[in-house]
């Protein structure tokens, strides 16, 4: 091939081979570094978890599980010897099943929730006709596929799932020290123990077998259409633990066993707590239209969408709350926002108007960072995220992890209904309604007053600050930014941030107490 | 270009859409009605040597959209810094040609957020883009072009710090797929003007698809294939000076929208510095 003299001369200065290689690089690389929750080994076993005080069962008795075979007996013998056999004949998925359960199972499966979360947080797309069509649980593979899981939804799902894996961790807890039947790796010196192993804590009832059971099922009622994904994760978990020397095989079925009865009542609580009817209907939402002029509000919230789209859950305030009564919830319900026209609204406004025109790199950053909108594991999976982070740092057990996550949990959803009550008793007009030259980073299509992202902030932060006194500020400060994050991003005033902060406080208390008096201090 | 001779051009362009393909379904979107990208673009060109020539430009673009409440974005992008060398030709015959190589590298200039796509003016990355060309004229009037290239596109840093593509990252960083384009143009060159048609194309080498009524974002594979018409017109009296416009319409892409371009703008071609003696 003929090459030009000049090329020649080019390909022998080596220089620019090494220039030309490294831009190369820039663009054959498309890996990207991501960050995972560390490795860490739980620093307590809280060997009287049991006595703590469960949620939806009355108390960690409910369920009964009997004695375990003893170790000496013969068919707890032929375990071991399964379990060596089985061992000796692992292939490379199974190694790497060990070591991918090795870490916290509840903080992968709340992974998993979060993942599931953003696959399905998506709005549905409106009908030819201007209608818009809704998920239907009876067919959820149908356009729109079940579940549109928006905030609320997301806060629901997180809080039933965390409720159930801590009531059937207390339960099993109970049962362990109970029985104190310890791991296989623990009793019998064949058994190799392949990942790390807290030999003090008993293994029967299994908690690995536990939280996979109570994540399948809890899940899979929200998430339908991974049923199966869902099921397989369960399965390979349970395997995993049997595999390592942590769990046998009646081990795993006790906690199995534990599991089942607490998700059937979750589940039970889940099918009449009045998420059935949080969408309302023409006739419900011309009420609230109506109603809202009665508590004070003259110019009423209009979808900016086109085709004008239905609030998105209007009568999420009415679902069943966790920690208090509906009579607590309408007297913490906020007094009115500034009547429209008022100096105290035309300042907020103005202020809106300021942000939007003229964003600077800083205030776009922070309402990015916090945006959490549509396609993502929203406010609530960011609290979840912050809260897992928390865990590794503190190398909380299990049985600890879930106490955390049901109280935190609990009050994020909580907060999600008192908010959601709050935007329909005022139906208050966004920014973007009151001056079309605020132009915004995604305007949900609900009420503004007050802002979600700084209740349910104001809740998780006061919940994470309790549960680990040395980070408050830090969740204190992040709860802030959060909120006002908002604001920058054209999409609320400040008094929706500021009383959304000091309600999700006050709702976030709730689940102190409840921590408070729990048994586990 | 020949040596020390010195371009100076400014375009003006606007690409406007109603229809985008969702991954590979087109749709409109109420929420976002008529998006419109208003682009100015400076650029100089230098002839360095009869062979090697040297290119750089920098839009400044302005993004909006007619309906939603999604705020629009605007400012300077990148800056493309580009060498362009002629390694064969063939001359007075009734077959000429030209073949060129060329190597470029392009950055932002400014702080321009990528991740907010439509409205975001650009997707972030450093880019190094290679390309060949084949130029033949036949009898002096008649031509055909035809260029084809690579861009590496680095990875990009956003402001969030999870997405979800068709799976959860925990990560800001974003991965921006290569691209593979060209195009083939048929024109008519004479010394008062050019014309031509031509067909671009442009597809990413990987990236996901946009999910159902979800917004685009930078790691998409963005893909299109367009036609168009050019033409030029030398200014009689000035020499060196024309004004040309061209009109593209996209007719077929994959996450990206069905964009009408229209571009007008003036080159000034000429030779600043004295020349000491004229070639042997």
């Amino acid at each position: 091939m003929f090459l030009h003299p000049s090329i020649k001369r080019v390909m022998r200065n080596k220089y620019y081979l090494i220039i030309i290689f490294s831009l190369l690089a820039l663009g054959c690389d498309k890996s990207i570094n991501e960050r995972v929750v560390p490795e860490f080994e739980p620093v307590s076993i809280d060997n009287t978890g049991g006595n703590w005080k469960t949620v939806v069962l009355t108390n960690s008795s409910e369920v009964s599980i009997p004695a375990p075979d003893a170790v000496t007996s013969a068919p707890y013998q032929a375990e071991l010897n399964a379990i060596v056999q089985a061992q000796a004949t692992m292939s490379e998925t199974d190694k790497a099943a060990i070591n991918k359960w090795k870490n916290s199972g509840i903080i992968s499966w709340n992974e998993k929730a979060r993942a599931l979360v953003a696959k399905y947080n998506l709005p549905p797309e409106a009908n030819p006709d201007g209608t818009y069509p809704a998920p239907s649980a009876a067919n959820p593979g149908a356009y729109p596929n079940f579940p549109f899981s928006n905030p609320p939804y997301a806060s629901r799902a997180y809080a039933y799932l965390s409720v159930a894996i801590y009531d059937a961790l207390v339960s099993c807890w109970k049962y362990k020290f109970q029985y104190n039947r310890k791991s296989p790796a623990a009793n019998d010196t064949r058994v190799k123990s392949l990942e790390p192993l807290q030999s003090d804590l008993p293994s029967y009832p299994s908690e690995d077998a536990v939280v996979a059971q109570v994540s399948y099922r809890m899940l899979k009622v929200f998430f339908p259409l991974d049923s199966v994904v869902l099921e397989k994760m369960a399965i390979e978990q349970k395997k995993a633990k049997q595999l390592s020397g942590i769990a046998t095989p009646t081990d795993i079925a006790a906690g199995e066993f534990i599991a089942n009865y607490v998700a059937d009542k979750a589940i039970a609580r889940s099918r009449t707590d009045g998420m059935g009817t949080a969408g309302g209907n023409a006739t419900l939402w011309a009420q609230l239209e109506s109603d809202a002029a009665l508590h004070g509000t003259t110019t009423i919230w209009k979808s900016l969408e086109t085709p004008k789209r239905p609030p998105m859950l209007p009568f999420f305030g009415n679902v069943k709350l966790w920690n208090f009564t509906n009579v607590q919830r309408d007297s913490m319900r906020p007094a009115p926002p500034p009547a429209v026209g008022s100096a105290e609204f035309n300042t907020a406004l103005q202020e809106v108007h300021k942000y939007t025109t003229k964003p600077s790199s800083e205030t776009w950053r922070i309402a990015m960072y916090w945006a959490d909108g549509a396609g993502t594991y929203t406010p609530p999976g960011h609290w979840n995220e912050i809260a897992c982070n928390n865990f590794a740092k503190y190398k909380l057990n299990e049985l600890r992890i879930a106490r955390a996550l049901s109280l935190m949990n609990m009050a994020i959803q909580d907060a999600g209904i008192c908010c959601w009550d709050t935007k329909a008793y005022y139906y208050f007009p966004r920014p973007s309604q009151m001056d079309g030259d605020i132009k915004t980073i995604g305007l949900p299509n609900f009420p503004t007053y007050t802002s979600g992202h700084s209740t349910f902030s104001g809740a998780a932060a006061t919940v994470l600050g309790y549960l680990f006194p040395s980070d408050k500020s830090t969740f204190d400060a992040m709860a802030a930014e959060a909120s006002v994050s908002r604001i920058y991003g054209g999409i609320h005033y400040r008094f929706d941030c500021e009383v959304g902060l000091r309600c999700g406080k006050a709702i976030g208390s709730f689940s102190v107490a409840r921590g408070q008096t729990d048994g586990s201090n | 270009m020949r040596k020390g001779e010195l371009c100076l051009v400014t375009d003006y362009m606007q690409s406007s859409f109603t229809e985008y393909w969702e991954g590979k379904r087109l749709r409109e979107n109420l929420n976002l009605g008529k998006f419109t990208s208003k682009v100015i673009m400076p650029m100089i060109g230098y002839g360095i040597t009869d062979r090697l020539t040297a290119f750089a430009g920098v839009p400044y673009i302005d993004n909006s959209s007619d309906a939603g409440t999604m705020t629009g974005k605007k400012g300077w992008q990148d800056l493309s810094l580009e060498l362009k060398y002629l390694f064969l030709k063939k001359e007075n015959n009734k077959w000429d040609y030209k073949i060129f190589g060329t190597a470029g590298f392009s950055f932002p200039i400014t702080d321009y957020p990528p991740d907010f796509l439509p409205f975001s003016i650009g997707l972030g990355s450093k880019n190094l883009d290679t390309r060949i060309i084949g130029h033949f004229v036949y009898s002096d009037k008649w031509f055909t072009t035809i260029q084809t290239g690579y861009i590496f596109r680095s990875n990009i840093t956003v402001d969030r710090q999870t997405y979800y593509t068709d799976a959860q990252h925990y990560s800001d960083e974003m991965a921006i797929p290569n691209v593979w384009d060209g195009s083939v143009k048929l024109g008519y060159d004479v010394p008062r003007f050019r014309a031509d048609v031509h067909y671009n194309w442009f597809n990413c080498t990987s990236g996901t698809d946009m999910r159902r009524n979800d917004m685009p974002y930078p790691g998409n594979e963005m893909d299109m294939g367009s036609v168009g018409v050019m033409g030029l017109l030398w200014i009689p009296k000035i020499d060196g000076l024309a004004i040309h416009a061209s009109a593209d319409q996209v007719i077929a892409g994959r996450n990206v929208g069905k964009s009408f371009t229209w571009m007008a703008g003036l080159q000034y071609v000429f030779t600043p510095f004295n020349k000491k003696s004229h070639a042997k």
